[in-house]
């Protein structure tokens, strides 16, 4: 499998492979209920989402029903001619398990849509059986769908289930034996056939259908060349290539369009035995709020009213009271003191250091990540599970790609910079789901430099409320513009198209407390494994650098700039360092500084807008390098930094300029 | 007669073959209309000679070249053929290879009046059905409108109006296959939901927000009885009704 981009798989290794039991894979559309009915299949909890484009890993996990079965579950794809992240991974697995057994899963609302790729799976002769999910949304709707008819012409079992409540499950289990390839393949135009022919013949014995590679390569798929090399030598890939390239020369449109047209003509021909529409009942409340809230009116006081909740839930009560309890009273009464305790047992000033010193990994690093950003995440992370559940937040996405398209992002980046209010970091690593490279790059951008984390928020809006409303909205305001200049500007300069904007609304759906208790604990484990390690890591780089010394000359070398060019009392040099480390710390330095009367309110202002334009944390960097490279990462901290500064002087200017004090 | 439909027919062909950038050679004339060659070797040279004559075809040895005359008539024809393939296909909904029969017969007898008149009637369409590029007449850079148009793209439509997909005029192949493993084909029933912020379309079951750009590119025809009341919106004509009874 070299050469095919890989799955990224946290919870496969080890178990694939090596014993005798089958696989099983989950295929569909995006947004069926796959993940939901890994779930049943399992009992392990899976990216649950009600978000096109929510789940890039791929999980996998041994059968509940004890056979020693392996369930994998994918991620959404519209096609096995991939145009997606999502699709490419889903595509490279049914290469790689050629063995599975696949569980198509269906919206039995949108039976054509899921035919579409059922087409495609008879073309690549996996054994399969197909499951209609979602069979009580498609009763309400009035659509029937005859079963056995279907089954009959596809010539696999078709089961009925409604996943959310467990039905039909037990009876896809039992059919699981009775797999085979669909009968879906329809006879393309003679000159795609020939093409066909002629590929076949080129690329060597396959244990998935030769006509189902040779359509992937006819559609222009050149991520398979490595693949393809190494199997049939580079003469055959060099001929295989002309042929596709000689086929699409001689037509205009492309040839998996062709291809799909079609396959569709010959859905609709099926869909035309099997579906039957009857009388269509309405959830009148879910329609109306779903119409509304996508609406240029209405939709806005709906969003000003959900963000509105979302920072009352997350800043209040998550960032407010509930860090209050644990950090003070769980880490700083408990932990904190029973680490030392232990680790004074031990003679070695170092350790103790390393691990309860001023940049300890548990004193700092493991308070940070767990007892202040984990109750805020968790709180933000059950907001937005809910939001999700619900179907809000791909119209979020539509009433926000208006301003977004304008920065070069389209309404899909909604997502990861709401996250950012939440973690900058999490919000990072959630970049991968942007399409275009130019897409994810600039969102990676702003989240480091203009979106302020809850953690820090809070903070933030104690310091400037104790000063006015003015403050706040100033302070806003100017952040914002920041966003959008540097954005609009970014969009223009880096190359590359701006991405197309395509995006499925799902129905607003009445929320299920055991999907939102699952996405929040996906998440969450999502959480520690990828983002915990960055903090410790984190911590632990400043730990040397303070010890090597190198702290202490950021910070003088810092100060000129600091009290010259911003402002501002040399001691704020240290609330900057430290806020590279920890945001919210080097916002509470500032407030210390402030109750001590060191700062002004124009100074608070100035050292909390160029706080915020910082890159938030050392984790998120070290996450921008993880996703996107050194050279990126580096290209960002050389903007970033130089910019926070130079808006910050600006804004101590204008003030000494018009005299204004606030 | 004959002979004219012969060079129109030869200069169509080296104005295609131009225009896709492949060799242009007296076989090649013979070949462009697979399966069956509408003209014989023996047509085509007697053609050839006549086109030479009339100063629209310059020949050297075996390449052939069109002089200015030439290319503005072979694309006129080009023009008919192609406009005529759109009338037949999207708004008389023939199937393809009628649509591809008549076209042939249609674009040497269309009058540049006629021509133009169904481009307005088709909303100045950019591409073929095959997806290759219709070349432009005043009509189009005028952008005369008064032939309502039946088809449209769908951005044109009103909120809640239902119409069905004739074609997609996409030039980016992958905005095209997207469309295309969405299930958007021509014959498709859509509906448009709204137009801000965002256009949101849906079919079936399926509900789809895109930018302005792509929905633009998906050419609808219009239920005629949607078209009639210029300005009509739902709730007036209701109530008008509501008067008269």
């Amino acid at each position: 499998m070299e050469g095919v981009s890989r799955p990224r798989c946290h919870t496969m290794k080890g178990r694939a492979g090596g014993k005798t039991g089958r696989k099983i894979l989950l295929v569909g559309n995006p947004n069926v209920g796959k993940s939901v009915i890994f779930h049943h299949l399992t009992g392990k909890y899976a990216q649950v989402s009600n978000y096109p484009g929510t789940t890039v890993m791929v999980t996998s996990g041994n059968a509940s029903f004890g056979d020693g079965s392996v369930v994998i579950d994918s991620p959404g794809a519209n096609s096995l001619s991939p145009r997606s992240e999502d699709e490419r991974v889903t595509r490279d697995l049914l290469l790689k398990e050629d063995q599975a057994v696949v569980i198509q899963v269906a919206d039995t609302k949108n039976l054509s849509r899921a035919l579409l790729l059922t087409a495609q799976l008879s073309d690549a002769g996996t054994p399969m059986v197909l499951a209609l999910n979602m069979t009580d949304e498609a009763e309400l709707k009035g659509i029937n769908i005859d079963i056995q008819k279907l089954s009959h012409v596809l010539r696999v079992p078709v089961v009925a289930t409604t996943a959310t409540r467990g039905l039909g499950i037990q009876e896809l289990q039992n059919t699981l034996e009775e797999a085979r390839p669909a009968k879906l393949r329809v006879r393309f135009s003679s000159d795609i056939e020939h093409a066909l022919l002629q590929i076949e013949e080129l690329i060597p014995e396959l244990p998935l259908g030769r006509r189902a590679v040779a359509l992937m390569l006819l559609c222009g798929d050149t991520e398979l060349e490595n693949w393809l090399q190494q199997r049939a030598g580079p003469q055959a890939v060099q001929a295989i290539y002309s042929i596709a390239a000689d086929l699409q020369s001689r037509n205009a449109r492309p040839i998996d369009y062709l291809i799909n047209r079609v396959r569709s003509r010959e859905v609709q021909r099926v869909m035309g035995h099997v579906a039957y529409r009857g009388v269509a009942r309405s959830n009148y409340l879910a329609d109306t709020f779903g119409r509304w809230s996508t609406h240029p009116l209405a939709g806005i006081p709906i969003l000003a009213f959900i963000l509105l909740l979302l920072y009352y839930v997350v800043g209040v009560v998550g960032a407010g009271i509930v860090v209050d309890l644990v950090e003070s009273v769980l880490f700083g009464e408990y932990i904190i003191p029973a680490v030392g305790w232990l680790f004074a047992l031990l003679p070695i000033p170092l350790l103790q250091d390393l691990m309860v010193g001023e940049y300890g990994l548990v004193s700092v690093g493991l308070t940070y990540a767990v007892a202040i950003i984990l109750p805020v995440v968790g709180f933000f992370f059950i907001c937005f599970s809910l939001l999700e559940d619900i179907g809000y937040l791909p119209r979020l996405a539509v009433m926000a790609n208006v301003v977004l398209r304008r920065i070069g992002l389209s309404g899909k980046a909604v997502l990861p910079l709401i996250l950012g209010l939440g973690c900058d970091t999490m919000a990072t690593l959630t970049t991968r789901t942007l399409e275009s490279k130019k897409e994810r790059l600039i969102a990676t951008l702003l989240l480091a430099l203009a979106v302020p984390c809850s953690a820090q928020m809070a903070v933030i809006l104690a310091l400037l409320g104790g000063i006015s409303g003015t403050a706040v909205a100033l302070f806003f305001a100017i952040i914002l513009i920041q966003l959008l200049l540097v954005g609009f500007l970014a969009s223009r300069i880096l190359p590359g198209d701006r991405p197309d904007f395509v995006l499925e609304i799902p129905p607003i759906r009445v929320p299920q407390l055991s999907n939102v208790v699952t996405k929040t604990l996906a998440r969450m484990e999502w959480y520690f494994k990828e983002a915990v390690p960055l903090f410790l890591a984190g911590t632990f780089i400043l730990f040397v650098l303070d010890k090597l010394g190198a702290l202490v000359f950021v910070e003088s070398a810092f100060t000129p700039v600091v009290e010259g060019w911003l402002g501002l009392p040399a001691a704020t040099a240290a609330a900057f360092i430290m806020g590279f480390l920890r945001r919210d710390f080097g916002a509470a330095g500032l407030f210390m500084l402030a109750e001590q009367g060191l700062l002004d309110a124009n100074q608070i202002l100035v050292s909390l807008v160029v706080i915020t334009l910082f890159i938030p944390c050392i984790a998120n960097l070290f996450v921008i390098i993880k996703e996107r490279g050194l050279r990126v990462g580096i290209a960002i901290v050389g903007f970033v930094f130089p910019y926070a500064i130079v808006v910050g002087g600006l804004l101590n200017l204008l003030f000494r300029a018009l005299k204004v004090g606030l | 007669m004959t002979s004219d439909r012969q060079v129109e027919e030869v200069l169509e062909a080296l104005w295609v073959a131009v225009d896709e950038k492949r060799q242009v050679a007296r076989e090649s004339l013979f070949l462009a209309h697979p399966p069956e060659p509408l003209l014989d070797i023996a047509e085509i040279d007697q053609a050839l000679e006549l086109a030479e004559r009339a100063g629209l075809v310059s020949v050297d040895g075996e390449a052939l070249y069109l002089t200015e005359a030439g290319e503005a008539l072979a694309r006129n024809v080009v023009r008919r053929h192609r406009l005529a393939e759109r009338l037949f296909s999207d708004v008389l909904d023939v199937g393809q290879e009628e649509a591809e029969v008549s076209a042939c017969r249609i674009e040497h007898l269309l009058s540049p009046d006629a021509t133009d008149s169904v481009c307005i009637l088709l909303g100045h369409p950019t591409t073929c059905p095959h997806g290759k590029s219709i070349p432009q007449g005043h009509c189009c850079h005028q952008r005369i409108e008064e032939a309502r148009p039946l088809v449209i793209p769908a951005t044109r439509l009103r909120p809640e109006e239902d119409a069905t997909v004739a074609y997609l005029s996409s030039e980016g192949q992958d905005r095209l296959s997207r469309m295309a493993s969405l299930g958007v084909f021509p014959g498709l029933r859509v509906r448009l939901i709204q137009r801000h912020p965002t256009y949101m379309l849906r079919f079936g079951e399926t509900t789809l927000a895109l930018d302005e750009e792509i929905v633009g590119e998906i050419y609808v025809r219009r239920n005629i009885h949607n078209i009639k009341p210029a300005a009509g919106r739902k709730t007036l004509l209701g109530r008008r009704r509501g008067h008269r009874g």
